[in-house]
């Protein structure tokens, strides 16, 4: 129960942020509201440890700015392939693990929405939360950099879902 | 005209031009996966290009801007990948040069994707 | 705001409204129900540019929130659309 105190916060913070009223009766109303919906919808893979909180909601905000950096870095590759006149496309499908031995599905799907936004990769289809088959514009390339780059990116989603801390 | 004038202008021409490029990308790219790659990336891009400059030029609705830009970025990859996957689903076959999730399948995927 | 800045806007907003002819050219001229979906996508991202940048020409804040709703609802509606073309159900 003590988690959905937790996490209604940054809910209900959104709430006032999009009703653009920094009051009492807006926080109370949102906090409310977050705590019907988290309670619908019974998050249960997280772990909330006092400890480790602070460096979770670090980790989490190094995930979000990283998205807003890969967005950039992998528009501007994508618009480079489009307005280059032959495109240079060897598109393909390959297989990347995720190299997560607990198959954990938020690790899976954190893993997921980060790839698709880094340049050229867009994940297709996972396979029992160790594999993600993923769409590249150049295939040879992503081959070879994408297992070292799902390396990094585990450390960070390990530090966010609040594993081994 | 102002600096923040300028700035704001700038940053919204630079939304546009990537809205542009996305959705030329939609037209040119050969197949519904490579597009995916145009219309989820580019285009996403393009907005938190225009949803900044509007921030620059109305600074009331700054937060509104972090909100939905926020919420674009985080939504933008798996709205991608519903549909890459309902595209796989469909039987609709990538155009490549290599694919992993057809050779564990055993079977050759279906042409759908016809011309 | 000057009167050469709100003519760039709108400038800004006309090319957007025209950006959604080849958008709308792939819906209707789709081969099959994953392009259309695809297009109708890309429709939405454009609308919420031209609806932030109509706030910016009407110089209104309240126009932005309808940019927030459309893009909450937009992408619940893609996902479902897909997840109802892939396995026939939506829940």
């Amino acid at each position: 129960m003590l988690i959905y105190a937790v996490l209604a916060l940054p809910l209900a913070a959104t709430w006032m942020a999009i009703s653009n009223q920094l009051t009492v009766q807006s926080f109370s109303l949102g906090y409310a509201a977050s705590i019907l919906t988290l309670a619908a919808m019974q998050p249960r893979a997280i772990t909330l440890n006092w400890r480790c909180l602070p460096d979770q909601v670090v980790a989490l905000v190094v995930y979000v700015v990283r998205l807003f950096v890969d967005v950039v870095l992998s528009g501007l590759e994508v618009t480079r392939r489009i307005l280059s006149p032959d495109m240079g496309l060897k598109p393909g499908i390959v297989a990347i693990p995720t190299f997560d031995g607990t198959a954990n599905s938020v690790v899976t799907a954190l893993s997921a929405n980060s790839i698709t936004l880094t340049p050229g990769e867009l994940v297709v289809e996972t396979e029992d939360n160790a594999l993600m088959y993923v769409h590249a514009l150049d295939v040879e390339d992503s081959a070879r950099n994408a297992p070292g780059e799902q390396h990094a990116r585990l450390a960070l989603i390990y530090r966010i879902i609040g594993e081994g801390c | 005209m102002s600096l923040q004038e300028i700035i704001g202008i700038v940053l919204i021409f630079g939304g546009v031009f990537f809205s542009a490029v996305g959705t030329l990308g939609v037209i040119r790219l050969p197949d519904v996966y490579t597009r995916l790659h145009a219309s989820g990336k580019v285009s996403t891009l393009g907005l938190v290009g225009l949803l900044a400059g509007t921030a620059v030029l109305m600074p009331q609705t700054t937060i509104k801007m972090i909100v939905l830009a926020l919420f674009m970025v985080i939504t933008a990859p798996v709205a991608s990948h519903a549909i890459a996957s309902a595209a796989y689903h469909l039987g609709i076959k990538p155009q490549v040069q290599r694919d992993d999730l057809a050779r564990r399948r055993g079977t050759p995927t279906p042409v759908v994707n016809g011309e | 705001m000057s009167d050469g800045a709100n003519l760039a806007l709108q400038f800004a907003l006309y090319v957007m409204i025209l950006l959604l002819l080849p958008a709308a050219y792939r819906v209707f001229r789709g081969i099959n129900h994953a392009e259309r979906l695809q297009g109708i996508d890309l429709i939405t991202t454009l609308l919420i540019g031209i609806i932030v940048l109509l706030a910016l020409v009407l110089n209104s804040t309240f126009v932005v929130d309808i940019g927030i709703a459309l893009a909450a609802f937009s992408f619940v509606g893609t996902v479902a659309i897909a997840r109802y073309l892939s396995e026939g159900k939506v829940f």
